[in-house]
């Protein structure tokens, strides 16, 4: 697992844009009357067949072979610290369509990471691929706001 | 040194593989991605976790073993795993802090 929540939502939403998406939104939310932490991130990547899905649940994600994998723990490492922390993990993807993953916790549990810097996972999102439409919405004691590159955004457009 | 010779002053019991094999270093960590980012090949990884996620790593930074502190016990399904992907696997009832001061002797 990752030290800061945001760091699970950035990889979630590399493995996106690694996947293809033009489109990716993720919803954060704090709701202190349930106590309850959810995160969802949804894409329209290409998708993952149930094999590859089963595989990347289990942490042998990488389509790279080998011994040696720099790659494919980002789902494994999410569902564990959701189970950690009295929560659960969902995630469903459908080839051709794209992928959604969503995790819950106990937002007081002990061993819940911070949310942490989830503006630089967003602008990181934002440069890494320009061209994608990223769509956040964050409601949480830190901060709340809502982005949208599209409106959100002046980029220069590629020459 | 090979991690065979360790396991006694260790206090540790061989889980999942064979300990005969050289052991270079020791890494110190219960974080995965710290694991990731830091840990050497054929070092010795101490953590008191025993997800599956810990198999993964280990084989991924392709360390010698991995030592379980605190006397924690892994699922069965996490040594099948750990059997699967030649991982070795140790527990130990030490403290993490107990099995530290005994590694920086050995190593």
């Amino acid at each position: 697992m990752h030290e800061e929540l945001s760091l699970h939502i950035l990889d979630l939403g590399m493995n996106s844009l690694a996947a293809g998406a033009t489109s990716i939104s993720i919803r954060v939310s704090e709701d202190r009357a349930r106590d309850r932490f959810a995160l969802l991130v949804r894409d329209n990547g290409r998708g993952m067949g149930r094999a590859a899905f089963v595989r990347a649940l289990s942490g042998r994600g990488s389509t790279k072979t080998g011994r040696r994998r720099a790659v494919g723990l980002g789902l494994a490492f999410l569902r564990q610290a959701a189970e950690a922390c009295e929560g659960r993990f969902r995630a469903a993807s459908l080839p051709g369509h794209g992928t959604v993953v969503a995790a819950r916790m106990r937002l007081s549990h002990v061993d819940r990471p911070p949310l942490g810097d989830l503006a630089a996972t967003v602008r990181a999102l934002a440069l890494a691929a320009p061209g994608a439409r990223l769509r956040v919405a964050c409601r949480a004691a830190e901060e709340t706001f809502a982005f949208d590159s599209q409106t959100d955004l002046n980029l220069p457009s590629p020459a | 040194m090979k991690l065979a010779d360790t396991l006694s002053r260790l206090d540790a019991r061989v889980i999942s593989g064979s300990p005969e094999v050289e052991v270079r270093g020791c890494y110190i960590s219960d974080l995965l991605s710290d694991v990731l980012a830091h840990a050497r090949p054929g070092a010795l990884w101490v953590t008191l976790q025993t997800h599956r996620n810990v198999v993964s790593v280990a084989a991924m930074k392709d360390v010698a073993g991995v030592l379980i502190t605190c006397g924690r016990q892994p699922d069965p399904a996490v040594v099948a795993k750990a059997a699967e992907e030649e991982v070795v696997l140790l527990s130990t009832p030490l403290t993490t802090f107990e099995a530290a001061g005994k590694l920086w002797e050995l190593l």
